[in-house]
């Protein structure tokens, strides 16, 4: 997809509120943010209903983008805070278990290098069965590039334990991506 | 560290970036959020043509009932005498209420009186103006009622006496009889007569060109013998946008075919509402058919201009390479149909009659009441969901009838017309239509 693409859709939608100018936004973008929603939340169904007010979101709130920044980093802060919310809602607090991966679990190099083959179908799929917390900061630190005072102000907690967790994180995936 | 680095770098390159095929219904869920359905058309639209079509029928039925009336009565005018005796049956309808009120009041003294065989004498006033004018302020309750009648000039016809002295029945016979439809026809005007001698009021008072025009009109009635018409049209139609063809005018195009064909069919009723005006309403269905088949060059710029317009290529459909940020697009084809249901509303003037042509302009105004799009073919473009409001629009014509009258009830010609879209909104679909149309018309008259 060419920026200017992308650009020009965004200027003709928030100068003429047009309905297919919007949809062209929708088509460029939504596969994208759709599968950014699988990765947070599991299932298709509740990921198909956070795109939804993604978008929904995104044609409301469009004259309160700026211009200033990337309209895709925009719309990627609205669904990420979506699909938190989503997770919130459905009472999935972000408790990080620390038992999950016992500690004197031998982690080798030539499991790592397994782990590195994984396919992309595979590690979706680890990644969907790890504990909402260990999911959601992955995504949020390592997928969405957020910083841990960023993360720290997203899941209500503190900068250090975002750190721990995070590290914790990649341990208990690379665990399922070996036992797996 | 190292796994730690090996576990991010494993996350970014299979999942960032990726992308997931998203259901179609997900749109129509947002779509629908987004947009709520129209609630139809408003209701004013119907409103307008469905009144006009209503009073028409009204008007047609009345108008109807009333010539079979008048037939009625001119059937037995065959000479002056009674065509004044209709022109008096006329005069009199305008009192009949007051008559009536009058009638009930006086009719138990009317009662007493005629059990002997009453006599109603009646008798022509026959005298100067003045002599009238003195008449006149004495029984102002018949004058009042016969407004038409009562201008002083008096027929001076001495010995021209219309006879109401034979055989008027009692008048409660007369109701009776009347009542029952056994009183002659011709027995009317005397009856009339003698109802308002009854009343004490003077009916024979006739302005001699009163009676004059009468009598002469009476032909004249016999030739206003159409007021209303229903027609059927039907005939083919040209149309400039059809439907998306902007998109196809920009760029270069090569191996450009186009062909369009459509046509209108419809009824109306048409009511003369002046010596050559008639005005109508009514209901046509019409119908476009559209085939595209280009090479499309168009600028980056220009496409996202089109997309604004509602107009798409999908990406995968467009080659990008060259220089000069150009898209083209290879065997674009598109092949559609559009039809509409549309009452209208309008009216014609006479501007030129020789003898069994006549020419008329034509004034219309029409608005879509049902539509659909229906799709055969299309490759390299892509069309969002039709939405049917697309099409909801009005339009104005105008145009020249030319018809042959070839039957005192029947004639048949050519109406060509011209019409636009009035919204002012270029639609996704359709732009701002122009059209031509060219019926052939059948009409009957009555």
């Amino acid at each position: 997809m060419k920026f200017t693409e992308l650009n020009k859709a965004v200027e003709a939608f928030r100068s003429s509120k047009d309905p297919r100018a919007f949809r062209y936004l929708y088509d460029l973008l939504s596969g994208r943010f759709y599968y950014l929603c699988l990765r947070y939340l599991k299932n298709e169904h509740d990921a198909q209903d956070i795109l939804q007010e993604t978008f929904v979101a995104v044609y409301h709130k469009i004259d309160s983008y700026n211009g200033q920044g990337s309209f895709e980093g925009w719309v990627r802060r609205i669904t990420v805070n979506n699909c938190l919310q989503k997770l919130r809602m459905d009472k999935k607090h972000f408790i990080f278990n620390e038992d999950l991966l016992a500690p004197d679990d031998p982690i080798d190099e030539e499991s790592e290098v397994s782990a590195i083959e994984e396919s992309e179908e595979s590690l979706l799929k680890a990644l969907s069965e790890l504990p909402v917390g260990y999911r959601t900061i992955l995504n949020l630190a390592i997928l969405e590039d957020y910083s841990h005072k960023e993360i720290g102000t997203m899941l209500n907690i503190t900068e250090s334990t975002s750190r721990s967790q995070l590290s914790r994180a990649k341990i208990a995936l690379r665990e399922k991506l070996n036992r797996s | 560290m190292k796994e730690s680095n090996d576990i991010e770098k494993l996350l970014k390159d299979n999942l960032s970036d990726k992308t997931a095929v998203v259901p179609e219904f997900v749109w129509d869920r947002i779509e629908r959020e987004i947009y709520p359905r129209k609630k139809g058309r408003s209701i004013f639209w119907f409103l307008i043509p469905g009144i006009l079509l209503l009073t028409g029928a009204t008007f047609g039925f009345f108008a109807m009932h009333d010539e079979h009336r008048k037939n009625a009565g001119s059937a037995v005018v065959n000479h002056p005498s009674k065509e004044v005796a209709e022109t008096i049956n006329e005069g009199t309808q305008d009192v009949d209420r007051e008559f009536q009120r009058k009638a009930d009041a006086n009719l138990s003294r009317t009662k007493q009186q005629s059990q002997s065989d009453v006599r109603i004498k009646s008798t022509a006033f026959q005298g100067s103006t003045a002599d009238f004018r003195e008449k006149q302020q004495e029984r102002s309750i018949g004058v009042k009622a016969l407004p038409a009648l009562g201008n002083g000039n008096i027929l001076a016809q001495p010995g021209k006496r219309i006879n109401t002295d034979n055989a008027v029945p009692p008048l409660e016979n007369m109701h009776q009889a009347e009542s029952d439809g056994f009183v002659p026809q011709e027995d009317t005007a005397s009856f009339r007569i003698a109802q308002l001698s009854l009343l004490g009021v003077s009916p024979f008072v006739f302005p001699a060109e009163r009676i004059e025009h009468a009598v002469n009109a009476v032909p004249e009635l016999q030739k206003r013998d159409t007021r209303f018409t229903l027609s059927i049209y039907g005939g083919s139609s040209m149309y400039d946008v059809a439907v998306i063809k902007p998109y196809f005018t920009s760029g270069q195009l090569s191996n450009r075919t186009f062909t369009s064909t459509g046509y209108e069919a419809g009824a109306g009723f048409a009511y003369k509402a002046g010596k050559r005006l008639e005005i109508y309403a009514g209901v046509a269905f019409n119908e476009k058919r559209t085939s595209f088949n280009y090479n499309l060059a168009i600028t980056e710029s220009d496409f996202f201009e089109r997309y604004v317009h509602g107009e798409m290529i999908p990406l995968k459909n467009i080659n990008d390479d060259g220089v000069n940020s150009c898209f083209l697009a290879k065997d674009v084809a598109a092949d559609y149909g559009i039809t509409s249901w549309l009452l209208s509303i309008g009216g014609t003037y006479r501007i030129f009659t020789q003898k069994k042509f006549t020419a008329s302009l034509d004034l219309r105004f029409s608005t879509n009441v049902k539509n659909s799009l229906e799709i055969k073919n299309f490759t390299v473009l892509e069309l969002p969901e039709y939405a049917p409001e697309h099409f909801n629009r009005m339009k104005l014509g105008g145009g020249l009838r030319i018809s042959y009258q070839f039957h005192r009830h029947f004639s048949a010609g050519l109406a060509p017309m011209y019409a636009i879209q009035l919204d002012g909104k270029e639609s996704f679909f359709a732009g701002r239509m122009q059209e031509l149309i060219i019926p052939v018309t059948f009409s009957y008259h009555f």
